[in-house]
């Protein structure tokens, strides 16, 4: 490999490789399940909140764009830069906090993963994906301690690169699961 | 030392999961097409089959790539 660098991303590019095959079984296994399960969803329960998601999927895709800035501005060399990857990360809370609370009222509603595969499959794939953001914001978290320490340059920026490409692939994420969960 | 311990241990384990997977049999249906043969489910398996037989592949293709332009950027 070029440079020690390039290693950072290429270990973060593997573990991402292995998280692409994870979510490709799990939504494959949603697709063999709906298949047989006439009508979907099924009778007495309840449809999820399409147009709520949207917003929060609005507001994980600014994240990433946020982080994204947030680092053409540290290779540019401009000090500002942990501005965009604080808002990136108070976005992944918000949509993390919202994706709570809409759990919440499914619950409400009496949709619980132990009642049927149309929630324990809902629950499955959607708090995958949570986890995998709070993970993210974990590793947003502990950048930010190293911005804050002056530990990050255009030089070296390697672990804020590494770390986008986890935020980019969360991100990424969700538009693919929330158009076969909610909309199809 | 460390590693004749480390394979006692295993074959020990080895033998303990033999044991249990031996004294409780049960029937595997993991084929989503033994408990449901409609037209729909069989093209659902079929199709996440083909996509998932791919991916991987797509996904080292990705991989090569990724690789290539970074040693050849590097070397530029």
């Amino acid at each position: 490999m070029a440079n020690p660098e390039s290693k950072n991303q290429l270990a973060t590019l593997l573990v991402i490789l292995t998280e692409v095959m994870f979510f490709g079984g799990l939504l494959s296994a949603y697709w063999v399940l709906r298949a047989q399960i006439q009508p979907w969803p099924p009778i007495g329960q309840p449809r999820f909140p399409v147009g709520l998601t949207a917003w929060n999927t609005g507001l994980l895709l600014l994240s990433g764009w946020l982080y994204w800035k947030g680092q053409k501005s540290l290779l540019a060399g401009n000090k500002k830069y942990w501005a965009y990857i604080l808002l990136a990360a108070l976005g992944g809370a918000c949509f993390v906090l919202i994706q709570g609370v809409e759990w919440w009222r499914l619950l409400q509603f009496g949709m619980y993963a132990t009642e049927n595969v149309y929630g324990g499959i809902f629950y499955l794939i959607v708090g995958s994906h949570a986890f995998h953001v709070l993970v993210a914001l974990g590793v947003i978290l502990y950048l930010l301690w190293g911005i804050s320490r002056g530990k990050y340059s255009k030089e070296n920026a390697s672990p804020l690169l590494s770390g986008g490409y986890f935020w980019f692939f969360v991100v990424a994420l969700w538009p693919v699961l929330y158009v076969a969960l909610y909309l199809i | 030392m460390w590693r004749y311990t480390l394979s006692n241990f295993s074959m020990w384990f080895a033998g303990v999961v033999l044991v249990a997977v031996l004294a409780h049999p049960g029937v595997a249906t993991a084929c989503s097409t033994c408990f449901s043969a409609n037209e729909a489910g069989r093209l659902a398996y079929y199709g996440t089959t083909v996509g998932l037989s791919l991916l991987p592949l797509a996904l080292v293709v990705g991989l090569g790539y990724w690789i290539y332009r970074v040693y050849f950027k590097a070397k530029s």
